[in-house]
């Protein structure tokens, strides 16, 4: 399979290639879209001596993102599935990894972070932007829902993390207000 | 008949097939040629990236190990240099539990030592407030003193407050030099042993005790009888030899002749300007004072950094335990449980 070809596929016919690929072409492009974005992403973060060097390090954080990946499909599917639309939480994860490959525009715009002319947090944010652009505009085609709809079932996960992790640190005050008092 | 000629209509041409537009056609090829592009700046850029990264690293190994451990502290640079304050407050004896954030001797020799211990840490100030204590526990502190004097050479300071008599005055004595306020009440050099009989009670009411014991000693110093002059006796050997080593510490932390500190040593107390005239304290001055002379004495110069003596988790610790301790009925229940001992300690205050 020419990796090139399926990514040009998906960029100028994704309803297309949504529809004829089977499990092993969206199973291989999705795989190698995480391992790209994800090393993408540990580039970055060693050009900022963020995270420790060696492959074991890059292991841990493409763990960690297959992870993440894989809770926000289900919850995605999940909730597309509660509210009536029909989809495949496979295919869904894995079309997850083929809009990661956009995580490449990282590197060139952490050179320009490291020199000082852009803010790396920036840079992260601008990828980011893209990256979830990419994946509404799949979502909607592989679901068969309305971009808002799509852009709704997106935040759910990221709302549900963000959620807990306000609730824990609300509590964490709370706590310690309650020890002092 | 006429034949009557039906004229055949042909069947309409199928239309050519449309041939791909020169935009369709040229959309796949550019997106692929794109691709291939950027694929090609992105292995460049990987391997850019590398070097990069490759560089970073030799600069972060060449840095010496100090550098790194300063800062995983938060020091980044000498002038976090400080004058670390200990404060030895209350009375002091040793506790009866291990945690860490208890204000017991055994816990102030530990944080002595650990102050000495640190880099950044070029003088020590003892900001002591205390009547005394136990002699144990005075001198677990004293020898913590002399110990990291003897180890790291760092300079101590003793600054007195309201009271520092009896082993406050024991353990300020190890210290290089001693400040104290004009009004401080200081001395008190000796040693009590305090056992209270309640024998003329007991007998007013009717209680009798009776002890069966291995030794006629055994239970010396008893509330439950009056002390016999044997007791008596063998007490005043214990009292004897703990005041001279109280005496022996005074002469030579103060470098003063053992006779001298004995003429002074009989209990009494001065105040901060009497202690002066007689070289028990070698200054007059307030806490302000006390850090400007420990700042000059560690080569840090007047209004030094102050690291207090302070750890944040032992903070927390502390409350929880207060917490849970109901609002302090365990201090209670040990101050009762106290028994008789011997103590450089004055009872005035």
């Amino acid at each position: 399979m020419n990796l090139i070809e399926t990514v040009a596929t998906v960029v100028d016919e994704p309803q297309e290639f949504i529809d004829r690929a089977g499990g092993g072409e969206t199973g291989w492009t999705g795989m190698c879209g995480y391992l790209i974005g994800t090393l993408s992403i540990f580039v970055f973060l060693r050009i900022f001596s963020a995270v420790p060097p060696g492959v074991y390090s890059f292991l841990n954080v493409l763990t960690i993102i297959l992870g993440m990946n894989f809770f926000f499909a289900s919850a995605m599917h999940l909730f597309l599935e509660m509210t009536g639309s029909r989809g495949a939480a496979l295919k869904l994860f894995f079309l997850l990894g083929v809009t990661d490959f956009f995580w490449v525009v990282l590197i060139p715009l952490g050179f320009l972070a490291k020199l000082g002319y852009l803010n790396p947090v920036a840079d992260f944010l601008l990828c980011f932007i893209i990256m979830i652009l990419a994946r509404i505009s799949l979502m909607r085609r592989l679901y068969s829902i309305s971009r808002n709809k799509a852009l709704l079932a997106l935040s759910v996960p990221y709302a549900v993390v963000a959620a807990a992790s306000l609730l824990v640190f609300i509590y964490g005050i709370v706590y310690l207000v309650w020890l002092v008092v | 008949m006429e034949e009557q000629n039906i004229p055949v209509v042909p069947a309409p041409a199928p239309e050519p097939a449309k041939s791909p537009g020169p935009a369709t056609q040229t959309k796949p090829s550019q997106t692929r040629l794109w691709l291939k592009i950027i694929a090609v700046l992105y292995a460049i850029a990987l391997a850019a990236s590398f070097a990069v990264i490759e560089k970073v690293d030799g600069v972060r190994k060449s840095r010496s190990k100090d550098l790194d451990l300063s800062k995983l502290t938060g020091l980044t640079s000498a002038k976090k240099d400080a004058v670390a304050i200990i404060p030895i407050f209350g009375a002091i004896y040793q506790t009866d539990s291990s945690k860490v954030w208890e204000r017991g001797s055994q816990q102030i020799a530990r944080r002595i030592k650990a102050a000495a211990a640190k880099k950044e840490v070029k003088a020590i100030l003892l900001d002591i407030n205390t009547p005394g204590g136990s002699v144990g526990a005075v001198q677990e502190i004293y020898s913590a003193i002399m110990r990291a004097k003897a180890e790291t050479g760092k300079p101590f300071v003793a600054r007195f407050g309201d009271v520092s008599a009896s082993g406050g005055y024991y353990v300020a004595s190890a210290c290089d030099s001693i400040i104290a306020e004009p009004g401080t009440i200081t001395g008190s050099i000796g040693v009590i042993f305090s056992a209270s009989s309640f024998a003329g009670l007991m007998n007013k009411v009717g209680w009798r005790n009776e002890v069966i014991k291995s030794g006629k000693f055994k239970d010396i110093g008893s509330p439950m009888r009056d002390m016999t002059p044997e007791e008596r006796k063998l007490l005043q050997g214990l009292i004897d030899d703990s005041y001279d080593q109280f005496v022996t510490a005074v002469s030579a932390g103060r470098k003063m002749p053992l006779a001298e500190v004995k003429t002074l040593a009989d209990g009494r107390i001065y105040t901060g300007r009497q202690a002066l005239g007689n070289k028990l304290v070698d200054k007059l001055g307030d806490l302000q004072d006390a850090l400007d002379l420990a700042g000059e004495m560690g080569k840090l110069g007047k209004n030094p950094r102050i690291l207090r003596d302070v750890d944040p988790l032992d903070q927390l610790f502390s409350i929880i335990d207060s917490k849970l301790s109901f609002f302090g009925g365990a201090s209670i229940e040990t101050a009762l449980n106290a028994s008789p001992r011997l103590e450089y300690r004055w009872y005035g205050n």
